[in-house]
């Protein structure tokens, strides 16, 4: 039985994939709906207001653009990432590692990829440099105490998809 | 702070936007807000002040029948597209500028009242006098600049209007009316 902590479970890809699907349809509801506006504006355009619809319409645009941008950036290609990722994690053949862990608070994000946070094994005076998706560093983070600890991590292309505390 | 962060690192790309946005839409009410020269009597005044909406609004009331829409715009309005300017139906010009359009203007010394300002000069309108300080629609035109002596300003018909029928014996006659409201308004 694994009594590892598993930091992707089956299912995942599919679950993230449906989360991106809510959010790139409240993008394209929003553009749809900035749209209608607009041109709901210049069809109530008239000699005395169109100054007024102009900007009008300039504003909904514009406001729904910036919107559906940082949507579009932080939350739909964000969660398309997730789930590539964790399509490969869960696909990718393990690895075991064992040694005196540490994992870095800092925060580095790959670009067109995830954020990752640094996982320093040490053995033998040997250290490898791990990644962990940085979205998932909590149990880690706690497991290990803000220290180091001994700890047997399973490992997938230089990630670490699961980890067990040692005595 | 996550969010305030990532909007940040964005900033440039909404600045970009917003720029889109804004010629987008300035491009594509152009073109609402515009028609066809053969439904449009468009007015250019050279004056520095000319509160041009509210002079449009007020000759819009009663529009010659077949007209969609009169259009006043100040001659920098054109600065960067002079077709625009030469294709006006009225200018009004000061005294001293009308010889630099004069190519521009129609002949209107068939009609009453239309007067030479000078003999190089088509027949125009009278529109405003220094002397007297009257003029027509001077609540809407800066007739008198701090910055210049006053002069008198002249209505022209344009050579290239679709709306001087009695003039050129082709079209309508919607730019002698609102030559004749622009006169005769305050």
């Amino acid at each position: 039985m694994n009594d590892k902590n598993e930091l992707y479970r089956p299912g995942e890809p599919e679950r993230l994939k449906k989360r991106r699907s809510v959010w790139l349809t409240a993008v394209c509801v929003i553009a749809a709906g900035a749209l209608v506006l607009c041109v709901l504006f210049c069809l109530l355009t008239g000699t005395a207001n169109a100054m007024r619809m102009e900007l009008s319409a300039i504003a909904v645009f514009t406001l729904a653009g910036w919107v559906d941008i940082y949507l579009l950036t932080f939350r739909v290609a964000a969660l398309g990432r997730e789930e590539d990722h964790a399509r490969r994690m869960l696909a990718g053949e393990r690895e075991t590692v064992r040694g005196r862990t540490e994992l870095a608070a800092r925060t580095v994000r790959i670009r067109k990829s995830i954020a990752v946070r640094t996982v320093t094994v040490r053995e033998d005076g040997q250290a490898r440099r791990l990644f962990v998706n940085a979205a998932r560093a909590r149990s880690l983070e706690q497991a290990l105490g803000g220290g180091e600890r001994m700890c047997e991590l399973d490992v997938v292309s230089g990630y670490v998809a699961a980890f067990k505390v040692l005595p | 702070m996550r969010v305030l962060k990532n909007i940040l690192s964005q900033f440039h790309i909404y600045l970009l936007w917003l720029l889109l946005a804004a010629l987008l839409w300035g491009w594509i009410f152009t073109f609402v807000t515009d028609t066809a020269p053969a439904k449009k009597v468009v007015v250019f005044i050279e004056t520095d002040v000319c509160q041009d909406m509210a002079l449009r609004l007020a000759l819009e009331e009663d529009m010659p029948e077949g007209l969609r829409m009169i259009q006043v715009h100040p001659f920098s309005y054109a600065m960067f597209d002079e077709s625009t300017l030469l294709n006006a139906d009225i200018f009004i010009v000061s005294a001293s500028k009308a010889a630099e359009y004069r190519d521009s203007f129609l002949s209107a010394a068939s009609l009453p009242a239309a007067e030479s300002v000078s003999p190089d000069l088509p027949a125009g309108f009278r529109i405003y006098d220094a002397s007297t300080g009257e003029g027509g629609a001077r609540q809407y035109i800066g007739y008198v600049s701090p910055d210049a002596p006053a002069e008198d300003y002249y209505l022209f018909f344009g050579v290239k209007s679709l709306h001087a029928a009695s003039l050129t014996g082709k079209g309508d006659d919607a730019a002698l009316a609102v030559a004749e409201k622009l006169l005769q308004m305050n």
